[in-house]
């Protein structure tokens, strides 16, 4: 059984990434140095690591979740906001492993583009891919969700108005 | 085209839901409690307009009362709305109470089951809010605060 030490630093809350190796997602927790690390035990020789980063429009009930929190948050008044940018990770590597383990992976700071990730490590590892981009349709239904909210705030205002003006007359 | 190697898993996606609902609750918490806190302490209100009125005066240096010439009379009627307001919470504080107590604690739920992120700040604060609202509760009840 090899085991492989995962520390992964320069993480905020806002690149919250989702790491899964060989398909099966695992857990980082946070040490005493700011930093967060996820221990794994595996019987293969060669591992595939893949960071994502989730961003809530990108979920197949999307909409449905959007439509819940803008009637629970008064009609949007009290909900935080999406993600504007729109940025996630592709980043996917193979490591051979030894005896003992030991990945580094740094993450940059979050841009349009560029390297999400360094990784330092004494194993043998393949890049397969390792990027930050702007999701184009995570951002399409961001504007969407946008013109829908404008639409409705519309309508809200309007019927306010014809109701308050309505009682007022009476 | 772009290659994507994200999952879209069902349960990142409702644990992030999840997350979003405890922090629309938060929101809605924060403000509930501060109609109750209106409606016990009905000064709160009175005082909050006659310090954004006296803030108005000294950004203005005065010139409001040009802009505004009955600026005074606006702002005494605005604190008798809100003496009015005030009332409406405290005679169903009983109704109001309740819902202001309920909504931090779902809110604290959907946070502390958040396995992704950790709400420690939003947590503290709930609790605290929590606190208050029961001890208000007791307040009512006993007849302390009329």
């Amino acid at each position: 059984m090899r085991t492989v030490n995962l520390r992964m630093l320069g993480l905020d809350s806002k690149v919250c990434p989702n790491i899964t190796v060989d398909g099966k997602y695992i857990k980082g927790n946070k040490n005493k140095f700011e930093s967060y690390e996820a221990t794994f035990e595996t019987e293969k020789d060669e591992v595939e690591i893949v960071i994502t980063r989730f961003l809530e429009l990108n979920g197949k009930l999307w909409w449905l979740y959007a439509l819940i929190s803008f009637i629970i948050s008064v009609f949007g008044l009290f909900e935080p906001r999406y993600d504007k940018k729109n940025i996630v990770i592709d980043c996917k590597f193979k490591l051979k492993l030894k005896d003992t383990n030991e990945v580094k992976i740094k993450f940059n700071t979050m841009s349009k583009e560029g390297n999400a990730v360094e990784i330092e490590t004494e194993n043998e590892y393949s890049i397969i891919e390792n990027k930050y981009y702007v999701d184009k349709k995570a951002k399409t239904k961001w504007t969407i969700l946008l013109l829908t909210k404008l639409v409705l705030w519309v309508i809200i205002i309007v019927l306010a108005v014809y109701f308050i003006i309505n009682k007022v007359g009476k | 085209m772009q290659k994507s190697y994200i999952t879209s898993n069902g349960k990142i996606e409702f644990n992030a839901f999840i997350t979003r609902l405890g922090k629309i609750l938060f929101n809605i918490s924060i403000v509930s409690w501060l109609l109750c806190l209106s409606g016990i302490l009905s000064f709160v209100a009175t005082a909050a307009i006659f310090i954004i009125g006296f803030c108005l005066i000294v950004v203005s240096f005065g010139t409001i009362f040009i802009a505004i010439p009955n600026f005074g009379s606006v702002f005494l009627t605005s604190a008798s709305i809100s003496t009015q307001i005030s009332a409406f919470f405290l005679e169903n504080i009983f109704i109001f109470i309740p819902i202001a107590l309920i909504l931090p604690i779902f809110s604290m739920v959907c946070l502390v089951i958040d396995k992704q992120n950790k709400h420690t700040s939003r947590i503290i604060a709930l609790s605290i809010l929590i606190a208050i609202e029961i001890l208000m509760l007791i307040g009512l009840i006993v007849g302390v605060i009329k």
